[in-house]
């Protein structure tokens, strides 16, 4: 009796863990060879996509890892969200991108201006219903969290101790030695913008807070670089940058930078990062098997090497979850917000950001 | 008659491919900048152009122009453009003149290798130009570690990023056109008339300025205006180093990249166009009007 | 006329005694300041060349040590897992041709492409320019001087314009690698149509024509063995221009690039945004070694038509 009780809780615990059933078997794997090989004959061998950038979320690592081990080529690419949205605006109806990867708020814009096409890839009732379009078009496949990625030797040089919170950085001391990229482009900056909103006690029709506070920011940034600054920063041009957790950690652990990532004291928020299928692709099939491979274990797992958390909870492993310490700060009570929410207020915000605090002068 | 047609028929792939590649897209660029335009933060979601003739002469408007003048931002970016081009054309076209000179009326050796170091950033595209200067001036640039090893304090950090970094970056990238065009300007320069006017008695101020000056002008001018054009279009090195200046090129490209909003990004190139286009025509018409001194 | 002899006669002349040591004092004070000027903008342009190909070839460890300042100027290589072995393995010794290697890994091909660009922009515009130049120098027709100038347009207007308008005219060229030819093209073409007219401008080449027709030659005849041969010096200084040009040429060419062609300049771009300061020198330094040569060649090939197709470089 008790050993069917126990077997009975087995079954019925692998049942509701979406993780353990999603296996990425020898039988799947062979099967998803199988069918690459099909898409290579048919589409060539090269597949395109919009925002790789390599130091993000380690997608030069990814891209390599399924280069070396599928054959397919993926170039990187250095767009940004929003750039990427615009190429694929550009070039209707005959884009030259297949698969596209975004900050979520922007990947749902575009979803909305008809940019993409719906496709659920293989474990689609797997991905937790936050985390994916009702229709199909778009879905995510991991999170970071905004932070301040500090260059501890710059700081050091610039006789300036460590920030702790988002009131830190508005001190005098802290001149010339903040950036964040430029929000309207960076879909990571837009959320940070939108973290500095929230931590003030803004909402999303108040944006009232988060553009007073940017504004008392606003002398102590250096530039808003349009380009994303991971070099900069890793380099110590850029002392403090508000960015992903995810890069401090990769420029802290895979650099060998003298990076720490502080969590401010305040708060901050979690934002999500989706891909999708480009509409009118130039190779449809081999874009929806790197979609059905992004979300499978092994990309999960190579993804979470970069410090991003993954959709599949399983995927993040201790060792990793073990480097992923900030140096000030936790990531108790942290929340991610309403995506379509979120989504309808991104354009108004960056507006009232360009006009009262980018071109403040 | 045979003649005539084989010239016409050895310009014809010239003609053709200025017509198709150069003429038509420049009245294109023209044509759009007057359709309403709109950036996707206004929600844009319509593609490039495929408007028919018919539906441009129903929807022209001025719009992107109002909105280009109208706003601060641009205006402002618009006189960096045209204030640093103009003040690095002239001042390395003043500058320039010392190493024309000693080109053409010294000798010694290793002038060749003098030449060919100095025409090393002919070449270069403008992103080169940055990154030297950022290797250089940057926040941990060459100069500011020297010092900082000399005197222990890292002067000149950061340089790079200010307005002094920039035209010293476009200055590098004029000098080699600079020099180029003084030197050819100062060979063709007759020095019989310098003599002439030293066994009247004039000093070296008056040969300077009354018989050297005005004879070069021409030259000058010209350069000076060629070396605008190439500064108000040079984008690499804005791209670079122009963080906290907002400059015209790099808009237009924020424009196109960022925000997908061609027409708008038209209007401001056809502006750009306009300004370079007639600075260069009318200075090179004063310098050939004025002072005639070339050898027909 | 020696300076001193002038200023005696000068002096005689005016029947003042003009002391002849100012006027040269003068004039050396002049050249002195010159010299110094020039040598100056010698070292300024040198000293950052010197830097990054010192950077280019060692390692990070050996730049750590050699200045306080700089934590930028650590190894980063930074395009994920299967690159960190490299990194590691630059920690040790001091020099090192590990950037040079990545370099070539990651854009090998970009520079195969720019390489190709350019000796196709070599041939094309010397077939066009040769016969256009030829043809606008010797028959005059109306729109002759509009159509030199046409040709000198895209010298005046920023290439970041020339490029947005192609694009949106030419939408089907758009995708592919044609349309960056187009705007090299565009850039190039009036180096070597200035270099070539100005040659014929320079000499009598319609008496020798004539002379050639006289003496039974046909036109063909007459083009390969009295035209082209006199102008070898002059199509060989343009297409050195052409070949230099192409491959700098940046403005126009960055928004021309597709996704799967990039011309070099771009990925030096690409370069300095991701990549180490190391590894930009490393690319930077290629990039003058395909460089080089074709300007050392221009320094001792070109002559007057150097400095005539210069002014409008």
């Amino acid at each position: 009796m008790r050993l069917l009780i126990a077997a009975l809780v087995a079954i019925i615990a692998l049942w509701s863990d979406p993780v353990r059933a999603n296996h990425f078997d020898a039988k799947a794997q062979a099967e998803f060879r199988a069918a690459l090989e099909d898409a290579k004959k048919a589409e060539g061998n090269t597949l395109i996509g919009y925002d790789h950038q390599p130091n993000y979320a380690n997608w030069g690592g990814v891209q390599k890892f399924f280069t070396d081990k599928y054959g397919v080529i993926w170039p990187p690419d250095m767009k940004s969200s929003v750039t990427a949205m615009a190429a694929l605006i550009a070039e209707q109806p005959k884009p030259q991108a297949s698969v596209v990867y975004y900050n979520a708020a922007i990947g749902s814009q575009a979803a909305e201006r008809g940019l993409h096409e719906p496709y659920k890839p293989k474990g689609w009732d797997l991905i937790p219903k936050e985390h994916k379009d009702a229709d199909g078009r778009w879905f995510n496949i991991h999170y970071g969290t905004i932070a301040f990625v500090v260059n501890t030797k710059a700081l050091a040089a610039a006789k300036t101790a460590v920030p702790k919170c988002w009131s830190d950085l508005v001190k005098p001391e802290y001149k010339n030695l903040v950036a964040y990229d430029d929000p309207t482009v960076q879909g990571t900056a837009f959320d940070a913008i939108f973290t500095a909103l929230w931590v003030h006690g803004g909402s999303y029709h108040n944006f009232a807070p988060g553009i007073e506070y940017l504004k008392k920011l606003h002398p102590n940034i250096i530039s808003y670089n349009k380009e994303t600054s991971y070099n900069p920063s890793l380099r110590g041009e850029i002392p403090i940058w508000i960015h992903a957790d995810g890069s401090g950690y990769k420029m802290k652990h895979h650099d060998g930078g003298p990076v720490e990532v502080v969590i401010p004291c305040e708060g901050s928020t979690v934002f999500p990062l989706n891909v999708a299928l480009v509409k009118n692709a130039p190779t449809p099939r081999l874009a929806k098997l790197a979609l059905d491979w992004l979300n499978t274990e092994e990309a999960q797992r190579v993804f979470a090497e970069s410090f991003f958390r993954p959709i599949h909870p399983g995927a993040l492993t201790p060792e990793v979850s073990a480097k992923m310490k900030p140096l000030h700060g936790s990531y108790d009570g942290l929340k991610s917000y309403d995506l379509p929410q979120k989504v309808k207020m991104v354009d108004a915000y960056k507006k009232a950001w360009i006009e009262q605090v980018r071109r403040a002068r | 008659m045979k003649t005539r047609a084989s010239g016409a028929v050895l310009v014809l792939p010239l003609v053709v491919f200025l017509v198709v590649f150069l003429l038509y897209p420049l009245c294109y660029l023209a044509a759009n900048s007057l359709v309403p335009g709109g950036g996707v933060l206004e929600g844009r979601t319509k593609q490039v152009g495929g408007w028919s003739a018919g539906q441009w002469l129903r929807t022209v408007t001025v719009e992107n122009y109002v909105k280009l003048f109208g706003d601060g931002y641009y205006l402002s970016s618009l006189f960096h453009s045209v204030v640093l081009s103009l003040a690095v054309a002239i001042g390395s076209v003043i500058l320039c003149i010392a190493p024309a000179w000693v080109l053409v009326r010294t000798q010694f050796p290793g002038k060749r290798l003098f030449r060919a170091v100095l025409t090393i950033p002919m070449a270069f595209s403008g992103v080169i130009v940055g990154f030297m200067i950022v290797i250089m001036l940057g926040r941990w640039g060459a100069i500011p570690a020297v010092l900082h090893w000399l005197t222990g304090e890292a002067y000149l950090s950061m340089t790079a990023y200010t307005l002094s970094g920039l035209v010293v970056a476009y200055v590098y990238f004029e000098i080699p056109r600079a020099t180029l065009t003084l030197e050819a300007a100062i060979r063709k320069f007759d020095f019989d008339l310098d003599a002439a006017a030293r066994s009247l008695g004039a000093t070296l101020w008056q040969r300077l300025w009354y018989v050297l000056v005005p004879l070069l002008l021409p030259a000058i001018i010209s350069t000076v205006a060629l070396a605008f054009a190439v500064s108000m279009g040079s984008f690499g090195v804005a791209l670079i180093i122009a963080k906290k200046f907002n400059l015209l090129p790099v808009d237009i490209f924020l424009e196109i990249t960022g925000y997908a909003n061609f027409e708008f990004a038209s209007a401001l190139c056809v502006v750009m166009l306009v300004i370079t286009l007639t600075t260069n025509l009318y200075l090179r018409r004063i310098g050939e009007k004025r002072y005639v001194f070339k050898e027909r | 006329m020696s300076s001193r002899s002038a200023s005696a006669v000068a002096a005689a002349v005016a029947g003042r005694p003009r002391p002849i040591a100012l006027t040269t004092l003068g004039v050396r004070l002049l050249t002195s300041v010159a010299y110094v000027i020039s040598v100056l903008l010698a070292l300024a342009i040198l000293s950052p060349v010197a830097v990054s190909f010192w950077g280019a070839m060692t390692t990070s460890k050996a730049m750590g040590t050699a200045s306080e300042v700089g934590p930028g100027w650590q190894a980063t290589t930074t395009t994920g897992s299967g690159v960190f072995a490299e990194r590691t393995q630059a920690q040790t010794g001091f020099f090192t041709s590990l950037w040079y290697r990545y370099v070539f890994r990651v854009y090998g091909r970009t520079i195969l492409f720019t390489l190709q660009l350019a000796v196709v922009s070599v041939v094309i515009t010397t077939l066009i320019g040769v016969a256009a130049s030829y043809a606008l120098v010797r028959y005059r027709f109306r729109g002759q001087a509009l159509v030199e100038e046409i040709v000198l347009l895209p010298m005046s207007i920023p290439g970041i314009a020339v490029a947005i308008a192609l694009i949106q005219a030419h939408t089907t060229l758009r995708p592919t690698w044609y349309i960056i030819l187009v705007g090299h093209l565009l850039y190039t073409m009036p180096f070597m149509i200035r270099a070539v007219t100005n040659t014929l401008r320079s000499f009598d080449f319609v008496a020798l024509e004539q002379a050639a027709a006289s003496l039974g030659a046909t036109w063909w005849q007459r083009m390969c063995w009295v035209i082209l041969p006199n102008l070898k010096h002059a199509i060989l200084v343009g297409s050195l221009l052409v070949f230099a040009i192409s491959l700098g040429e940046f403005n126009a060419s960055f928004l021309l690039n597709t996704p799967i062609n990039q011309s070099y300049p771009a990925a030096l771009y690409d370069t300095y945004n991701l990549d180490s300061f190391q590894v930009s020198s490393a690319a930077t330094m290629i990039f003058m070694v395909l460089l080089f040569p074709a300007l050392i060649a221009l320094q001792y090939v070109g002559g007057r038509e150097l400095e005539e197709a210069g002014q409008g470089v």
